[in-house]
């Protein structure tokens, strides 16, 4: 057979590369008004911060209809020394942070619009130490600090979302809106930037961000019981390389972790 | 290859030739694809399993039959694949991405929505040729189909041929 069928078949799959990329670039070829309108209709829509507050807290108030809050002076004092290290770093944030932990035996901690974040007393039972549950904080504030919560929710939840807040709350929105971030999913993109995120603010707060590695290397380490904890995992589908994210990310040479006092021991006992 | 089809190839059959049974075998062979595709839409296999099914089934029928069936069956191998691409890509986004995609996969969807449109848009022209008992050649499929069956080095039996044993003979003159 001629090598010029042959160059036919060529011709096909280079006419098949090419037209693939040409539309997957499409959109840069396209006048920016074109684009525009074909950009998917949730990037168009945006909360203040003011909102993003008010939002956060009619959610709040429906998981707390869920969930006890846990009040213990040792796990406070713990969390709150967590807190003073983050403070000086995240007083320039438009967001006003407040973490809050429940009595529940997953791992998991939720993040809500506006800065509220809500541990989960498991998730400190699980920690091998503060500076754990400070990575896992860090982590959640990269999520609020790159907007991913917000933009989850309207991606999810669209307009109505906005429409909520206007009116007050509708209480199957806010309802909807709760079960969102109770599921937990962000994508792979989100999770690495709220890793890169919360990495620098534990730097900055002398914290080692290897911290963040320490706990995953604990995840993976312990033999969980998935379907108690599948959320967490399934949210965090790739630990190991994680792992390794934190163990290279770049400390300046003159960075000295100071640790944090909290006695972990009588932290985790007291819950 | 073409200046040389008189020694290296079988003539081609010609519309007159053809028997009707044969055109729609022929033509069959690509629309079978048509109800067969929209069997296997959720996992596209089907098509192909019953395009290599309708194949064996028909090849021996004739070489007319066979070029026809065998194009098609070639032909749906890269749309075939291609499906599945984008079958397995969508399914990892949809699992593992968290519904996240690339422009890369919009230009994959869009490309590969646009090779199945071109190839149902010629299978049918090629089975109202087959019809009309005429050859029609796809770009590369049409040629190697060609080569496959018609070509003199290929030993291939169809029904019929061989069959007939030479008893009778004419007078001795």
């Amino acid at each position: 057979m001629s090598k010029r069928v042959w160059f036919d078949f060529l011709k096909l799959a280079v006419g098949f590369v090419l037209i693939w990329v040409l539309f997957s670039n499409l959109p840069d070829y396209l006048p920016e008004s074109w684009a525009e309108r074909i950009a998917i209709e949730t990037n168009d829509l945006t909360l203040s911060v003011q909102d993003e507050e008010k939002l956060g807290e009619y959610i709040m108030e429906n998981l707390l209809d869920e969930f006890q809050l846990l009040e213990n002076p040792t796990t406070d004092s713990a969390i709150q020394e967590i807190v003073n290290r983050f403070e000086p770093i995240i007083s320039n944030s438009p967001y006003e942070y407040n973490i809050m932990v429940v009595k529940h035996d997953q791992i998991n901690a939720i993040t809500l619009p506006g800065g509220n974040i809500i541990l989960f007393s498991g998730l400190i039972e699980f920690a091998e130490s503060p500076e754990e549950v400070a990575a896992v904080l860090a982590h959640e504030i990269g999520h609020v600090e790159e907007r991913h919560i917000v933009n989850k929710l309207l991606a999810e939840i669209g307009l109505t979302l906005v429409m909520t807040i206007v009116t007050g709350g509708d209480a199957t929105i806010i309802h909807t809106a709760a079960s969102t971030l109770l599921s937990n999913v962000f994508s792979r993109s989100q999770e690495a930037e709220a890793d890169q995120t919360g990495m620098k603010l534990l730097v900055q707060a002398q914290i080692h961000p290897k911290a963040l590695g320490s706990f995953f290397n604990h995840l993976n380490e312990q033999d969980l019981d998935y379907n108690e904890n599948l959320e967490w995992m399934m949210t965090h589908p790739h630990n190991s390389n994680r792992v390794e994210e934190s163990e290279s990310f770049p400390i300046p040479s003159d960075f000295k972790p100071i640790p944090l006092e909290a006695n972990w021991t009588r932290v985790r006992q007291a819950i | 290859m073409i200046e040389n089809s008189q020694s290296i190839y079988y003539p081609l059959p010609q519309p007159n030739e053809i028997p009707e049974r044969e055109r729609e075998d022929a033509m069959g062979s690509y629309l079978m694809m048509f109800a067969a595709v929209a069997v296997a839409l959720p996992l596209p296999i089907i098509n192909l399993v019953a395009a290599v099914a309708y194949y064996m089934v028909n090849r021996r029928k004739s070489r007319f039959i066979h070029f026809h069936t065998l194009q098609s069956l070639l032909s749906q191998i890269p749309t075939t694949l291609l499906n599945w691409g984008l079958l397995i890509w969508a399914a990892q986004i949809w699992f593992f991405d968290h519904l996240e995609t690339t422009n890369y996969f919009w230009g994959y969807l869009i490309t590969v929505g646009l090779a199945n449109l071109l190839y149902f848009i010629f299978s049918l022209l090629a089975a109202y040729y087959a019809r009309k008992g005429q050859m029609y050649y796809f770009i590369f499929f049409g040629k190697f189909s060609y080569h496959q069956v018609f070509s003199r080095t290929k030993s291939f039996k169809y029904e019929g041929e061989g069959d007939i044993t030479i008893e009778n003979q004419p007078p001795k003159m």
